[in-house]
């Protein structure tokens, strides 16, 4: 899997379309794939979600947070396993 | 077009019109009006474009590569006068194609394809005066005939338009999904997001009727439950700590 920047992360757009691709799912069902990620039930060989509520007020307001039950997450990134 | 089905689609697209198409909890695509989906199931049993389009991503995935501007062989100074080298672009188109997994092609026959779709474009009546207009259009056009000569080389004959229309229906139908962000690939991907055959038409029924009256035989394919499935293939696999 390729790194936006050059050592531990990948923008949202190129996981989505990784685990999408990958799984052969709908970008539709991308969120569950994250839910499962973030849970453990899927893992990733190199890198690791990683979920952080904070930052929410510094979005466009066009930009919903990624929600699990009433939580809601605002940065999604991927942390290179060590 | 089959007539029945030039009806279905002209009531997918007043669905989606009227808004009548929607996304329930789980992001499945619901329909709020009186559209079933085995008349959108109909659609694309009987539509020969979305059942081709269908057909072809069943069989593989779909690699279109884009080219840009650095890609093109020449300069807007010669393009002006004719089309870009056809050789080197189905050279690039055929390498790209297989970098990213995709059959074999052979570069003459996409070659061949290439002339004649980019000729035809380039007697078309237009302004060539305003060279980063015309380098724009070049560009677009290139890549347009790319995406037409890759589905020609998937067995799909239909001009960019018919084949981005067709796969936007099929998108919207949950049938299959796309990417322009794949890592290590410059190009769009498209693949099947479902699996399902349709049933056997009995000779007495129309396939209108049977579509319509039968179960939905479409199946979405579904994020894989942790255990039980085979994982080998994708990266994506269960965590290591056995949850």
């Amino acid at each position: 899997m390729k790194e936006a920047t050059g050592n531990s992360f990948l923008f949202i757009h190129e996981l989505r379309a990784e685990v999408c691709h990958e799984l052969r799912i709908h970008a539709w069902l991308f969120n569950d794939a994250l839910r499962r990620m973030h849970a453990r039930e899927l893992a990733h060989a190199e890198f690791e979600i990683n979920l952080d509520r904070g930052l929410g007020a510094k979005l466009p307001p066009s930009e919903g947070p990624f929600q699990i039950g009433d939580r809601a997450f605002y940065l999604i990134t991927l942390l290179r396993r060590t | 077009m089959h007539p029945r089905a030039q009806r279905v689609l002209g009531w997918y697209w007043n669905a989606e019109r009227l808004g009548q198409l929607a996304h329930d909890d789980e992001d499945r695509c619901v329909l709020l009006g009186p559209l079933s989906l085995q008349q959108l199931e109909h659609m694309v049993t009987l539509h020969p474009y979305l059942a081709e389009l269908r057909a072809g991503l069943t069989r593989a995935e779909m690699f279109v590569p884009r080219l840009q501007r650095p890609d093109i062989p020449g300069e807007v100074s010669n393009w002006v006068k004719e089309p870009p080298d056809s050789s080197a672009l189905a050279a690039k188109i055929v390498e790209r194609v297989k970098d990213a997994g995709g059959p074999e092609i052979h570069p003459t026959r996409a070659e061949s394809q290439l002339r004649a779709y980019l000729t035809r474009a380039w007697n078309r009546e237009r302004d060539r005066e305003n060279p980063t207009l015309f380098s724009k259009w070049a560009v677009k056009t290139v890549n347009d005939t790319v995406a037409r000569v890759v589905a020609d080389l998937h067995g799909l004959r239909m001009d960019y338009v018919t084949f981005r229309a067709a796969f936007s229906l099929l998108k919207q139908l949950h049938v299959a999904c796309d990417a322009r962000s794949l890592a290590g690939r410059t190009g769009w991907t498209l693949w099947e997001t479902s699996a399902g055959v349709a049933h056997e038409r009995p000779a007495d029924k129309t396939p209108a009727a049977c579509s319509l009256e039968g179960p939905v035989w479409i199946k979405r394919r579904l994020v894989p439950a942790e255990e039980g499935e085979d994982h080998h293939s994708i990266p994506l696999h269960e965590g290591s700590d056995g949850k």
